[in-house]
């Protein structure tokens, strides 16, 4: 190649670069007079989609703008915590938070109280390990490990073998969880012979359920910490033809669950109302936001138990955003 | 005559029409590298403090100069290796790794055993990823990409897979104070700003590692002990990664096994765009402060321009390529390409 070719080469590199680098500036500006801030640790996944649905739309019933930020993965805290740090300096009027670990919050959640600025814990009770939050809509994720127990110990009355798909390494809401699932299955048959944690992703839970089915290949049961991990189970069941034979449950129905679970690869879900738990964390920071008092500061919603018999029956529209719907990000 | 020579000959007559815009082409061309990254920053500057009515303020530059301070010492550190013309890409993972150990250490025996461990953790890494490449000759690439496997699942075997609590109030509450108005995170980055411009521009070490980056062939036939100098240059990159690391577990209050995750491309990112040569031998580390400067108000700046964080990715990665490219493209000219 000629040096002249070389230039132009270069040339070419550094216009596209600059084009591309432009495109994804061409961000909405500026910020609206009332606005809520919103920090996740991920979107990634059903139920984050389900919950921004609840917040973005009831958000709009209040007249409020939705900044929503997220960290890009659970690993990521120390970005969550910067994100929100970006939230106070915008001085929206409230915080949405979910902390990917409340541990890592105790001090962003103090700067946003010292400047007044209410945070509502959404999807979570905790929004930091040593500070109240002002206001939270969750379900507890011990109840939810708790009732994942009953529903292992319904599906296996004389016990069995179980391999656990345990979330992601840094997320507290899994380890809880899980936590609570042992309590309950204690003094059971059932009898856990695998648990490994892994990146929330789909993918990487099938490579992991599919290495359990190979390792243990009469496994009884895959508990799935949330449903990204156990369509990702279920779907390693259903390559290796064990559909019904290997029980499939976890928590959090999202549409690709309901799938599987009407194909028969899904046993028993714990689903959260999670469009519900969204609305409720709007409608509590509204209530902050004006001073109102709250009709319950810990807002637990209700978990929905869903199995093969129930699944047609059940009302979805706490617990799935529409089909097709996906958060403006 | 080269092809260049008879194109910039031919454009004379067009020069001398639009004398401003020629005199600015040439001030650009002779002092590009020198004067780019501060005028590409000054015109972020002005775009954000434009679009967002919060960029421009005390409280919002003190949070970029929180959310920078690990960043810049991964980046020091990351500018010995490159200046080697090598990389380390275990630094993320060496967080991760330092985080844990610190984070284990500080909770039964104290923050400064915790961070004493910390820092030794980090240089030692450093030091092996500096063995592996010149004793084994393995290539940096590969040897620091293993080591980053190798960080990584110890600091996830040490944590148990989960994040370590408990550590004293005092050692997180660091993160939120202010030192003469200066957020205390943002001190040790610009100490170890300071002693790695001092160690670069002003020792022997220093010079060793700018010639052997520039020709390691002169420099080993001129009687340089390559062996010791890119040993050097690599515990020096574990160590900034473990002052990193600290500024991080102090910010977040407990150890974290999956720390860091982003910071081998952000830290190249800013050596790169700060003026360090991917090939070794030529750049500052003072450059690599505007880097560092340049990646973080990015960010900021997008942040508060509510673009999601999937864009943002993208848009490091092409500020990288357009950096590597115009750099490419001064090289060639330099050389009479």
């Amino acid at each position: 190649m000629t040096s002249d070719q070389s230039r132009k080469r270069y040339l070419r590199q550094a216009t596209a670069a600059a084009a591309f680098m432009g495109c994804a500036l061409a961000a909405t500006p500026g910020q609206a007079a009332d606005r809520l801030g919103v920090t996740l640790p991920t979107v990634n996944g059903p139920w984050y989609t389900n919950i921004l649905y609840g917040i973005t739309d009831e958000a709009k019933k209040h007249d409020y703008n939705v900044t929503i930020l997220d960290a890009g993965g659970y690993a990521n805290v120390d970005k969550q915590v910067s994100q929100m740090q970006t939230l106070i300096v915008q001085k929206v009027k409230a915080i949405l938070l979910d902390a990917g670990d409340p541990a890592a919050f105790n001090g962003v959640v103090r700067q946003a109280k010292a400047v007044k600025i209410p945070v509502v814990g959404s999807g979570s009770p905790k929004v930091a390990s040593n500070v109240e939050p002002d206001a939270a809509a969750s379900s507890s994720h011990c109840n939810i490990g708790h009732e994942m127990g009953k529903g292992a110990k319904g599906l296996l009355p004389n016990g069995g073998t179980l391999a656990i798909l345990a979330g992601p390494p840094a997320g507290f809401w899994a380890t809880e969880r899980l936590r609570c699932f042992k309590e309950e299955i204690v003094g059971s048959q059932i009898k856990i012979v695998a648990e490994k944690t892994s990146d929330q992703d789909v993918a990487t839970a099938l490579t992991l359920a599919n290495d359990f089915l190979q390792r243990f290949p009469n496994v009884d049961m895959l508990y799935g910490a949330d449903d990204t991990y156990g369509v990702g189970a279920a779907r390693a069941v259903q390559g290796a033809q064990k559909c019904g034979k290997t029980k499939v449950l976890f928590a959090v129905l999202g549409v690709e669950a309901e799938e599987l679970m009407r194909a028969g690869c899904v046993d028993y879900v714990i689903a959260q109302q999670v469009v519900l738990i969204g609305r409720k964390a709007v409608q509590q920071a509204d209530k902050l936001i004006k001073a109102q008092p709250l009709e319950m500061k810990l807002d637990e919603v209700a978990l929905v138990e869903v199995n093969k018999g129930n699944i047609d029956k059940i009302d979805k529209s706490t617990i799935q955003a529409p089909k097709g719907w996906s958060p403006k990000l | 005559m080269t092809m260049y020579s008879r194109i910039a000959s031919e454009a004379s007559p067009m020069v001398v029409r639009h004398a401003p815009l020629g005199r600015l082409l040439e001030l650009l061309r002779r002092y590009g590298r020198q004067i780019g990254l501060p005028l590409v920053l000054a015109l972020l500057i002005t775009f954000f403090a434009l679009t967002s009515d919060v960029f421009f303020t005390v409280e919002n530059f003190r949070n970029v100069g929180v959310a920078a301070a690990a960043l810049a010492a991964v980046a020091f550190g990351q500018t010995f290796t490159i200046l080697t013309a090598g990389m380390d890409l275990s630094v993320g993972a060496t967080v991760a790794l330092v985080s844990v150990v610190a984070a284990l250490t500080m909770r039964n025996y104290g923050i400064a055993a915790g961070v004493a461990a910390a820092l030794a953790t980090g240089l030692a890494v450093g030091l092996v990823n500096g063995l592996v490449i010149t004793r084994f000759k393995v290539f940096p690439f590969i040897a620091t990409l293993a080591m980053m496997s190798i960080a990584s699942g110890l600091g996830l075997q040490l944590a148990g897979g989960v994040p370590v609590p408990g550590l004293p109030e005092a050692f997180g509450d660091l993160a939120y104070e202010l030192v003469l108005g200066i957020p205390v995170p943002v001190l040790p980055a610009l100490l170890v700003l300071v002693v790695a411009w001092l160690v670069l521009d002003y020792t022997r070490l220093g010079r060793r590692i700018y010639a052997i980056g520039g020709n390691e062939q002169a420099a080993r036939l001129s009687g340089i002990d390559i062996d010791m100098v890119k040993l050097a240059a690599y515990g020096a990159s574990g160590l900034c990664a473990a002052v990193g690391s600290i500024i991080l577990t102090s910010r977040i209050a407990s150890g974290q096994p999956s720390l860091g995750a982003s910071l081998p491309l952000e830290s190249v990112a800013a050596v790169v765009l700060g003026g360090v040569s991917l090939f070794g031998g030529r750049g500052s580390v003072l450059g690599v402060g505007l880097g560092v400067v340049f990646v973080s108000i990015l960010a900021n700046g997008l942040n508060l321009l509510n673009v999601s964080s999937y864009a943002q990715m993208m848009v490091i990665g092409a500020a990288l390529i357009l950096a590597v490219a115009l750099d490419q493209m001064l090289i060639s000219r330099r050389s009479g390409g």
